[in-house]
């Protein structure tokens, strides 16, 4: 076999490859100066915003095409015995894709990630702008964008959900119906992959049933965000390095490459497998004894440009971080210890219905990597990256590295609500895992099948409660608050509409509702009362939060979410969440100037028959906790059109 | 030959009657009454589960065994059609629904925990309360889990809703005329079999069952399964057969309460066939069978802790559950049923009538043909030991308190008397030995009786209309339907059913005795609505209308009269809504701490609400 000197004398000798490298060098230089060296943050916002799109879509493009070349030359239509074998396979995961698809109603889960994402779809599907769209309006018939901002997450998901607008039209359950068709993918090459490690079929199946048995699974599978893109484009990736590894050439280099530059773009963290994806393919090149550098290698840093430039942003912008009023750092040692405490409840805790957790697959999973870990080091000296089964084991380091980081972020408590999702990809390495033990142990004479049944008996009597009551879900919120506001208003006759809002626009925005934030309404006294007058809005709709004001409950207007007094509002409907009340109202009248004095609202209880209500309030409303949207809209915009 | 000529594998002997002692202990004698209830409801699924998944086990062996001698005909087709037509006649005629309450609602309650918590615990409290409807209390009931546990399955399989009840009986409408099918064909050829479909398609009954939510349509699918499975068992003499048909037996037993009585034909079968062969077999899955049963005596407990299960104040002069004092009125009731020809009662009389003659005939032929000893055929061995079965349930029926088969709660028990009788009229009719023409002419007959008489009496379903319990569930589930976002609370005496559906409901006396938890919960608007249902009857000399028993909520609260329907004769039964609780009837709130509350930071705030919250529990209904 070549030595690394050998790959290099021919990586130099070789003219068409010298260019290439050459090429290669000129583009890594090129994007690290166009992506983070020469652009302050204002203009790579711009760039991103201007040219991100097509960059995508060209990586997206051309894995699109390499994809095609490859699988053409490997589909053939399978022999009887063939379907014969895949008919129970294929079955069992449709019987698990179908549970999941059943236990839980499509909606958002995690607020605001998911309404972000729709709107920069929908964005990039009226502007090819990767920008989270926050105000427009229905002007003469056309719903209008007028201003949007530059959001922190990768854009590949809302970049393929824009394909689906593109294809079937615009609606906002294209979301749901894209991640139910990403949990089939997700189901499947899991049990590829897995089947693979355990050379076993039975075995691949008890690992899949705990996969799909996972409550955190099923709850992203019914929802609208990027985490099982992200899962399904890393098993993707592992997929390609395998057939990479097995046979190295020019087209599988570029799946793998491109693959690799889209799932970077997938999620913040998954851009540690870039360098996940050079190792791979210099190991190729030894097991090819010759290098092999296809031009979308070459191009591959310049594929990454929207990448640097929305990372040179974020970090540009500390409102993007999101971090709370007493953290100066992301990533800090101080969260160590809580993130750990909380990992280890989320993963080792045997039921609370409070968490998308499932301790067999995390015991089992750990147990089968700690297996690993000492059958690779015993092995030590034969371990080899160019061993197809071993790519695996790479990118589970990578995985887990992603976890290890995940531990010192400010926001990695995986008890969280919002942060359980992060886990997927650990537990997703943890079934894959689990399936490569047992491919072990069956190869001792253990019959997996077995496994399948103690997988299934679990997720029934264990996992299915979890799924079925998913309180991890229907705990928050804000989905069922804006749900219920939606259905609402669209019970009453339909006409135009303003809604102001005490929460984010996005949800009425994606719904191509025109929005605007409650908190910002007493500085646009003026505004508000012309279109009163002009009639421009059949109704403007004002939703508010009542909170309790005694332990005898006493509710009354969130101060946050108080209008001056001389905001006439007429009470529509009142429904409680939790121990809060969302008041959905008229906007009858507003007054000529603002009430003099600065005195604090009376925060009156509200009495449901009223017909018109004032709301007296202190003009300085308090702040409300930092929100990014916010923080970027109006006079605190940073980057709008 | 006596007993002791036969071959008896002393290890597995020995074995089965560890098994068999150590059931009885479990079952009988080392719970306390309140143990053995927390074992039925930490076990009981699995235990039901284990069981169900055996059995399928097996039919799926069968199915396999089936299907490579399996090859398409045209007949075999028609008669396929013919049992599809007869199952859908039976499902079109009558809105699906509960029908037999709180019967159906129990088993739907049961079957919502077990769907949620794997307990089989029917829902007594239950409320919004972070965003999830959640059950915060249960009870055990008193009904065999098997029919519970499947419809949990269908929940799991497709989501919780109330109408899978109705789904799975519909479901089972066409397996049980499938089965009626095999045995009639069993007994006498495809045209008996037709002729037992029929016969039972006659039945208004099974129509009304096979749109509603209980356990009638199961009970008799597992009924017949068995004795097709003992059939089978008698024909082949392998472990599949013998395992299917004890697993089989042990599931039927845990459908009904009664329907345990059917363990000891399938024990007389699988003896016989010891007997005959003179070689005792006991394959692993029957070895398990007496701890797979444990759970029934456990649960049977329930009448041990709670008396009133067995219903006995719900017909008065009654002191004993069973006693034979009660036959010769349970037999009038039941030939009220049988021979109503007024069109209400869900009853075929062409099926009785048939049933009634040809009985006694049945009966003397197997007397007759048992003689043969070991000779005798394996399907007459079988129908032997099962009509035993039924006459002894029969029997039972007879000497219940409440065996009224005339009362509309009561008739669908009279369903396995039904299965019986179209069993022992269509084997009857196999010994006439009819000619070709003569079962036509009887296919032609059962068709016209179909068509005169069982189609108008299902189509005017009055049987189901009369019953006033099941149109109220009905405007309930229609109420629900109005008001999709289930944000209300319901003072409801039968609160069971709006939990069922995921709405909060509180009983009467609960209201009554909690008021301030009611003016606490107007107040703040924890629920979009307070609703109350309550029965009025009306005098018929003054018209005056006056709350039926428990049904009076008191006149501290204020009610706005939301929809009211009269579903019989002087009765009236109402939907209002709580305006407020009348001053004076609770203390008023002391509203001193609003006062600062604009001043309190965000976190004195966050202390407050959680407060609240924990204030607002306590006064949950």
């Amino acid at each position: 076999m070549a030595g690394w000197r050998q790959l290099a004398a021919s990586l130099v000798n070789d003219r068409a490859l010298r260019a290439r490298a050459l090429a290669f060098a000129g583009a890594a230089f090129v994007a690290l100066a166009l992506g983070y060296v020469l652009p302050n943050p204002a203009l790579a916002a711009l760039a991103f915003r201007r040219c991100g799109y097509f960059i995508l879509a060209a990586a997206f493009g051309g894995f699109g095409w390499v994809m095609f070349q490859l699988l053409r030359a490997r589909l053939r239509f399978p022999a009887a015995s063939a379907w014969r074998r895949a008919v129970p396979i294929v079955l069992a995961l449709g019987a698990l894709l179908w549970l999941a698809l059943v236990s839980e109603p499509a909606g958002y889960k995690v607020t605001n990630d998911e309404f972000v994402l729709q709107a920069t779809a929908l964005d990039l599907h009226l502007r090819r702008e990767p920008a989270v769209l926050v105000r427009a309006y229905d002007i003469e018939g056309a719903f209008t964008p007028l201003l949007a901002y530059t959001d922190k997450r990768p854009f590949f998901f809302p970049f393929v959900l824009t394909l689906v607008h593109d294809l079937t039209g615009y609606r906002e359950a294209n979301a749901f119906l894209l991640n139910a068709a990403l949990a089939a993918a997700s189901l499947a090459l899991v049990f590829v992959l897995a089947r693979r490690l355990a050379g076993n079929s039975a075995a691949a199946l008890a690992a899949v049933v705990l996969w799909g048995g996972l409550p955190l699974f099923v709850q992203n599978a019914t929802g609208s965000g990027m985490e099982l893109l992200n899962v399904v484009m890393l098993a993707v990736v592992m997929l390609l390095a395998w057939e990479y590894l097995a046979a190295p050439d020019e087209r599988r280099a570029s799946a793998l490459v491109l693959a690799s530059v889209l799932l970077a773009q997938t999620r913040y963290e998954s851009a540690v497998f870039i360098p996940l994806a050079g190792v791979v393919l210099l190991a190729g090149w030894r097991v090819a004894q010759r290098p092999i550098l296809p031009w979308s290698a070459v191009a591959a840093p310049l594929l990454m440009l929207p990448y640097a430039w929305q990372n040179h942003f974020t970090n540009a912008n500390r409102a993007l971080w999101e971090l709370h009023a007493s953290q100066e750092s992301r990533f800090d040692v101080g969260y160590l210890a809580r993130n750990l405490q909380e990992a280890g409840r989320f993963f080792f805790t045997w039921q609370d219905r409070m968490l998308a957790n499932s301790w067999l697959l995390s015991v089992a999973g750990a147990s089968a990597l700690l297996a690993a870990a000492a059958w690779a080091l015993r092995r030590w000296r034969a371990w080899r990256i160019d061993q197809p089964g071993c790519v695996v084991a790479l990118y589970a380091l990578g995985v887990l590295a992603n976890l290890g980081l995940l531990m010192f972020y400010y926001w990695g408590q995986l008890t969280d609500p919002v942060a359980e999702r992060l886990s997927l990809p650990s537990l997703m390495i943890a079934a894959l895992a689990l399936a490569w033990a047992l491919g072990r142990i069956v190869a001792r004479g253990f019959d997996a099948r077995w496994a399948v049944g103690a997988a299934a008996i679990y997720v029934v009597g264990v996992m299915r409660p979890q799924i079925a009551n998913h309180y991890y879900t229907q705990f928050n919120p804000a989905p069922h608050e804006v749900a219920w506001e939606e259905n609402f208003l669209r019970q009453r006759p339909p006409m135009e509409r303003l809604i102001i809002t005490n929460k984010t626009v996005l949800p009425w925005i994606i719904d191509l509702q025109p929005a605007v934030m409650l908190k910002y309404m007493p500085g646009e006294r003026e505004q508000l009362r012309f279109h009163l007058g002009a009639g421009t809005f059949g109704e403007i709709i004002v939703t508010q939060k009542l909170i309790p004001s005694t332990r005898d409950g006493d509710y009354v207007v969130d101060p946050a979410d108080a209008l001056p007094r001389d905001f006439k509002l007429e009470v529509l409907a009142e429904r409680r969440f939790n121990a809060m009340i969302d008041r959905i109202s008229r906007l009858v009248a507003v007054g000529d100037d603002p009430p003099a004095g600065n005195k604090t609202a009376a925060v009156a209880p509200a009495p449901r028959s009223a017909a018109v209500v004032a709301l007296h309030q202190p003009h300085e409303i308090a702040q409300a906790a930092v929100d990014g949207i916010a923080q970027l809209r109006g006079r605190h915009a940073v980057d709008q059109d | 030959m006596s007993f002791a000529t036969i071959n008896v594998p002393p290890r597995r002997v020995l074995l089965a009657v560890l098994i068999g002692a150590l059931a009885v202990l479990l079952g009988f004698f080392t719970f306390s009454a309140n143990q053995a209830l927390a074992v039925v409801t930490y076990g009981g699924y699995w235990v039901i589960l284990t069981t169900i998944v055996l059995f399928g086990a097996m039919l799926v062996r069968i199915a396999r065994e089936w299907w490579r001698g399996w090859h398409f005909s045209w007949r075999a087709a028609g008669f396929a059609a013919a049992v599809v037509a007869c199952g859908i006649l039976l499902q079109v005629h009558e809105p699906r629904g509960f029908k037999i309450l709180m019967d159906e609602i129990m088993l739907l309650g049961s079957s919502m925990s077990l769907h949620l918590d794997k307990t089989p615990l029917v829902p007594l409290r239950g409320n919004d309360l972070q965003g999830a409807f959640q059950l915060l209390s249960g009870m055990l009931d008193k009904r065999p889990l098997f029919f519970p546990v499947l419809l949990s399955i269908m929940h799991d399989l497709t989501g919780y809703r109330p109408a899978n009840a109705f789904w799975l009986n519909s479901a089972l409408t066409f397996v049980f005329l499938g089965l009626m099918f095999l045995l009639g064909r069993r007994l006498a050829g495809a045209r008996g079999g037709i002729l037992a479909v029929l016969l039972m398609t006659s039945l208004p009954l099974l129509g009304q069952n096979a749109t509603g939510g209980g356990f009638e349509l199961l009970n008799i699918v597992m009924q017949v399964a068995v004795i097709l499975l003992g059939i089978r068992y008698l024909e082949r003499k392998d472990d599949l057969s013998l395992s299917a048909f004890c697993l089989g037996g042990v599931l039927l037993a845990q459908v009904r309460y009664e329907s345990v009585l059917f363990i000891l034909p399938v024990a007389a079968v699988v003896a016989w066939s010891w007997w005959r062969e003179r070689e005792v077999r006991l394959p692993w899955p029957v070895l398990l069978c007496p701890l797979l049963l444990v759970i029934y005596p456990l649960q049977n407990r329930v009448f041990d802790v709670r008396t009133q299960s067995w219903e006995l104040s719900s017909q008065p002069g009654y002191e004993k559950v069973f006693s034979p004092a009660y036959i010769s009125d349970n037999v009038g009731h039941a030939l009220n049923f049988f021979f109503d020809l007024s069109g209400d009662a869900p009853n075929s009389p062409l099926l009785v009538i048939a049933g009634l003659i040809a009985v006694p005939f049945f009966l003397l032929t197997l007397a007759k043909k048992l003689r043969a000893g070991r000779a005798t055929a394996p399907t007459d061995v079988a129908l032997a030991c099962f009509g035993a079965g039924f006459l002894a349930l029969a029997g039972l029926l007879l000497c219940y308190f409440w065996g009224k088969f005339d009362d509309p709660v009561i008739r669908r028990l009279s369903l396995p008397l039904h299965v019986f009788m179209v069993i022992a009229t269509v084997a009857v009719l196999r010994e006439v030995r009819l000619s070709p023409k003569g079962w036509n002419g009887l296919i032609v007959a059962g068709i016209a009786f179909i068509f005169a008489w069982s189609i108008p009496v299902m189509a005017r379903h009055a049987y189901t209309l009369q019953y006033v319990h099941a149109r109220e569930v009905a405007w309930r589930e229609d109420f629900i339907a109005r008001h999709p976002t289930r944000d209300f609370v319901v003072i409801d005496n039968s609160s069971i059913i709006w939990i069922t559906h995921e709405v909060s409901s509180t009983p009467m006396a609960q209201a009554r005795a909690r008021k301030d938890a009611i003016d606490f919960l107007l107040r703040n608007h924890s629920f979009s609505a307070i609703y109350v249902f309550q029965r009025f009857e009306i005098d018929p000399v003054t018209h005056r209308e006056k709350p039926e028993k428990d049904e009076d909520l008191s006149n501290d609260f204020a009610l706005e009269t939301v929809e009211e329907r009269r579903l019989k004769p002087l009765s009236i039964t109402r939907i209002s809504r709580v305006v407020a609780v009348k001053p004076g009837a609770v203390q008023p709130a002391d509203a001193r701490e609003a006062e600062d509350f604009a001043k309190l930071t965000p976190e004195e705030r966050e202390k407050l609400r959680q407060k609240y919250f924990e204030n607002w529990l306590q006064h949950l209904p």
